[in-house]
């Protein structure tokens, strides 16, 4: 999953498709076989026009092979009369059972009316929806996303199949399906090449005017364009939708492979090249604030793939924008820190890793020796802004990757100002700011220290560089100086371990469940070295793991009781006893609203006792949506709760 | 006043009817209607009975169509009742004052050539709420006074028409041909009423079709190519059905009308929405073909002037090749010979490919697909 995008195994009647997948048009049968690649197609009839057919065109005979097609609208007038004759056919006639019909969905209605439509269409059950003139929206972005986003995506169940019968070319594709449509028509593959347009990835190139073919398919390497005047109409007619269609094929297989490899995101920032209203559409979705909400909640929290910001929408993207609003709302700094220490950022990481990390590390150690823990380190970067030492580890801090060149935009500057200057004012009036940082870092700290209305004191003088030995002394005696006159009240030598398991708590589950976990009065052991796998214990029992992988915690029983006692991630189910390692969506009852795919979640029953602890597949309201499909994925049982 | 009172309840839509009156009349409160409007007309060049020669069209300036201004709303297409003079305004349309202006307008013609007279109001000639039985009466005797006239064509819905009044008729314009022209658009019952709005039935119009000729009058059948809410490919089908079916009722003049996009009608609605695109003229010339392979034998004349032609309001092809294609159909007309329909252009592949695959997108359009 990414975006509103996700792979999937469909299952219908008797047949089953892995989506996104392509719905081929099949003219003689006047169907569609859904599934590229499946032996065994869905086959959807095409929709009749409500109003130039007769509704008894509806056959009445049920075959299990056949999804059948509610006849089309034109004009809002109908909205009422149509879902009439539906309510007819599945509740009065029982002619046929919700998930037997595909649903119609004519995208260039008024969006009031369209709303309606699916909403009444949803009440009854229907589960396959075909979009259609999804084409008349192209040209306009924020239609676009009005439409399908805030309309179709927000109303139907996450379970519903999303069928695109448009005519629309390969490069809507990538994003069409970050926005959530499953299936895709290809018949503009017909028209392109009875238009002799030769189509590709991103483009549509004009046949005639071809010097070499680009694409290697074995289509265009039989073809030979040097010999095109010996080629009849027909033959450049099949050679060129042979071509196209294989371009369709191509993009979709490509789609979900970048589904399954988690770079999802970044594929579709590339193609926003393609045309200026993909462009448009991200920037919609990304940036207006209702919209970037209701992707956000669809966005995992983390991903085995590095994480790739080239362009200036990754500053938007909504993980990136989730790490800023979760680094201000959630994570809360430690009461006994006296000292900020502003650090630019590294190429490698974890940043502590870095060489030049290694010698900041040094001066402050240095300066500190025991009133370390008394130190707090921030890392200034783009686009996540402002990354604590203590979730250096957390995706996608760890894994991120941005053109280094010291070219910074205004966009990126202003972005990555507020949430310093929004996380330094967490800090009382006693903690002193020290920036260890040159160049652009050094202005983002000095407007963040006007906006604030606070000193900051600088350690980069005459241009020296953070990493030369000039800057590296004065860091180490500005540390000294600062800490000089205050009383060590910090006496846990694992202070700065627990510290940080407390603060990814923080970021992962919410602002305080780190003092919830390993709460202060308590006795907290940790075990294991940073950067590998540490376990923290209360009184020799075990509440959490850091996992390095993703910097993010795994809790044990015991610490998932503490979550659920406050309603944090939990997961109802409808019963007592849990078969097999995954929980469907059909039994889950409640689940929290903050949960997000790949989350860690406790699965409990009515009475709140855990059964189970897994990572989410869907968020919390996804999972309560929809009827059908995987829920969480358990990675242990309670096997005290067996009875 | 004589009005048939058919039996079309059964064809009613009261929902379509109240979408197409609301914007209908939304419309003309937007427009400022006229309140003097004069008499149009113009000679020019058309098929007629004896072979090609000149018809003097007049179109005189009534209150307009009466099922257009009631509450049915009218046909989803026309949006004529936007060019009628304003409602109540009695000065115009005074019956007396219409046969002034028409015999004014007939007498500043008489030094110029023409065989036929078409004379149209923008509803129905025979209604008698637009123009009296009188002024009827006194237009076809004036006529019947120009000996150079051999042919008279009026419009009218069919409920107008009686046997009285076709053989009255005939009787004044003494050896003159008269042919009634009727708004038919198909011979498809659900099309007629479910996507058209038209207010009768087949029957209907087929009752009025043998009264006329019985009246030794003549029909001219018009066809709407590509009503709303029909694919390219089924508009087809449905235009050359309907002819044949109009020339086996007796309608010896098959006049094809692709539909064009006009103000204030639902049809506008459909197009601006991107649910309705006018006719390729690929799909006229398709119709042209089949109906004189299928009917030339029967009727005397298959003629077409698609409206707005080339227009993105009107049919149109790939906007290179209209104004040679819409040629070939006017040629074919005048001579009535479908050996002129043959035009080429590289978008006649992609209206075949089109036609077959429209059906799934549902886009009515690829035009601007591909470009985006």
């Amino acid at each position: 999953m990414d975006g509103l995008a996700r792979i999937g195994k469909i299952y219908l009647n008797r047949n089953s498709f892995l989506t996104p997948c392509i719905a081929h048009p099949s003219i003689f049968e006047n169907l569609w076989r859904v599934g590229d690649d499946s032996e065994n197609p869905l086959k959807v009839l095409i929709p009749q026009n409500f109003r130039s057919s007769s509704p008894a065109l509806i056959k009445t005979e049920k075959n299990s092979d056949l999804l059948y097609t509610i006849p089309s609208l034109n004009f809002e007038g109908d909205v009422v009369n149509l879902l009439n004759l539906v309510k007819n056919l599945i509740c009065e006639k029982k002619l046929f059972d919700a998930q037997d019909l595909a649903f119609p969905v004519p995208c260039n209605l008024e969006p009031s009316k369209i709303s309606y439509l699916l909403k009444e269409a949803v009440k009854l059950g229907l589960r396959y929806f075909i979009l259609q003139r999804v084409s008349s929206l192209l040209k306009n972005p924020r239609k676009m996303i009005d439409i399908i986003v805030g309309v179709i995506k927000n109303i139907c169940t996450p379970d519903s199949v999303l069928h695109l019968s448009s005519f629309i070319p390969p490069y809507f594709m990538r994003f069409l399906s970050y926005l959530g449509v499953d299936i895709f028509d290809d018949s503009v593959a017909y028209i392109a090449a009875s238009q002799k347009n030769y189509l590709t990835f991103s483009k549509v190139l004009d046949f005639k005017g071809l010097k070499e073919l680009p694409c290697p398919c074995t289509h265009c390497e039989n073809f030979d364009l040097n010999a095109d005047f010996k080629h009849s109409r027909e033959e450049i007619f099949e050679f060129l939708l042979a071509h196209n269609l294989s371009v369709y094929k191509s993009e979709i297989r490509s789609i979900r492979e970048d589904i399954r490899g988690e770079v999802f995101r970044e594929s579709v920032e590339a193609i926003t090249h393609a045309s200026p209203s993909i462009k448009g559409a991200l920037r919609i979705l990304d940036r207006d604030s209702n919209y970037s909400s209701q992707v956000e909640e669809a966005i995992p929290v983390r991903r085995k793939s590095v994480f790739l910001c080239s362009s200036s929408d990754s500053l938007y993207r909504p993980m990136v924008k989730r790490w800023r609003k979760r680094i201000i709302e959630r994570c809360k700094p430690p009461k006994h820190v006296k000292i900020v220490v502003i650090l630019p950022c590294s190429a490698r990481k974890p940043y502590s890793f870095s060489k030049s990390h290694k010698f900041f590390l040094r001066s402050i150690k240095g300066g500190a020796r025991k009133k370390i823990k008394m130190v707090h380190e921030i890392i200034l970067t783009s686009p996540l802004g402002v990354v604590p030492r203590e979730l250096e580890l957390t995706y996608p801090a760890s894994k991120y990757e941005i053109p280094v060149t010291g070219h910074w935009d205004w966009e990126e500057k202003k972005t990555v100002t507020e949430v310093m200057g929004n996380y330094l004012s967490n800090f009382g009036e006693d903690v002193h700011f020290l920036a260890h940082v040159d160049g652009v870092y050094a202005e983002i700290v000095r407007e963040a220290s006007d906006y604030l209305s606070r000193d900051v004191e600088f350690t980069c003088l005459n241009g020296e560089s953070p990493k030369a030995e000039g800057s590296l002394k004065r860091l180490k005696s500005a540390v000294y100086e600062a800490l000089k006159d205050r009383n060590n009240a910090v006496s846990n030598p694992n202070l700065f371990h627990i510290g940080r398991g407390r603060m990814i708590a923080d970021f992962q589950f919410g602002s305080g469940v780190g003092n919830i976990l390993l709460p202060p009065s308590m006795r907290i052991k940790v075990e294991g070295n940073y950067p590998r796998v540490q376990r923290f214990f209360i009184n020799n029992a075990q509440v959490a793991t850091l996992v390095p992988e993703d910097g993010l915690l795994a809790l044990t029983f015991l610490g998932g009781e503490k979550l659920v006692e406050k309603g944090f991630y939990f997961v109802e189910f409808d019963g007592n006893k849990i078969e097999g390692g995954t929980l469907y969506c059909v039994a889950v009852s409640e689940a929290d609203k903050q949960i997000r795919p790949q989350d860690e979640v406790f699965i409990v029953n009515k009475d709140r006792r855990i059964l189970a602890v897994g990572k989410a597949v869907l968020s919390g309201k996804q999972m309560v949506m929809a009827k059908k499909g995987p829920a969480v994925r358990i990675r242990r049982k309670n096997k005290q709760d067996e009875t | 006043m004589s009005v048939k009172n058919f039996e079309t309840r059964s064809l009613k839509d009261p929902d379509f009817s109240n979408e197409i009156k609301a914007i209908r009349s939304y419309h003309l409160s937007k427009i400022k209607k006229k309140e003097v409007l004069s008499v149009k007309y113009w000679i020019e060049q058309d098929r007629l009975l004896k072979g090609i020669g000149k018809a003097l069209t007049i179109i005189l300036p009534t209150k307009g169509c009466s099922w257009a201004l009631s509450k049915s709303g009218g046909c989803s297409m026309c949006g004529y009742i936007n060019d009628a003079v304003k409602y109540g305004a009695k000065s115009v349309c005074d019956s007396e004052k219409l046969v002034y202006e028409f015999e004014k307008t007939l007498k500043n013609n008489l030094d110029k050539e023409f065989e036929a007279l078409k004379i149209f109001t923008s509803g129905s000639f025979f209604d008698e709420s637009e123009l009296s039985k009188e002024a009827q009466k006194k237009i076809f005797e004036t006529i019947s006074t120009y000996k150079n006239v051999s042919e008279v064509v009026v419009e009218s819905r069919p409920e107008y028409v009686t046997s009285e009044k076709i053989e009255e008729t005939v009787n004044i314009l003494n050896g003159k041909t008269l042919e009634v022209g009727i708004g038919l658009e198909t011979s498809n019952d659900i099309v007629r009423s479910r996507c058209i709005n038209k207010g009768f039935s087949f029957q209907d119009f087929s009752k009025v079709v043998h009264e006329i000729i019985d009246g030794e009058a003549r029909v001219k059948a018009y066809i709407l190519i590509k009503p709303p809410f029909l694919s390219e490919k089924e508009a087809i089908n449905d235009a050359i059905k309907s002819a044949i079916d109009a020339s086996k009722v007796g309608a010896k003049s098959i006049s094809f009308n692709p539909c064009n996009v006009q103000s204030g009608t639902l049809v506008e609605k459909l197009w601006k929405n991107k649910s309705y695109r006018p006719p390729w003229l690929w799909s006229i010339i398709e119709v042209l073909k089949k109906s004189f392979n299928k009917i030339k034998s029967d009727v005397d004349r298959i003629i077409c002037d698609p409206v707005a032609g080339g227009k993105s309001r009107g049919s149109h092809n790939c906007g290179k090749c209209d104004k040679k294609v819409l040629q070939a159909i006017r040629k074919t007309s005048l001579n009535q010979d479908p050996e002129m329909l043959g035009a080429v252009c590289d978008c006649y592949e992609v209206w075949k490919t089109f036609l077959e695959y429209e059906a799934f997108s549902q886009d009515p359009d690829p035009s601007f697909i591909l470009s985006l």
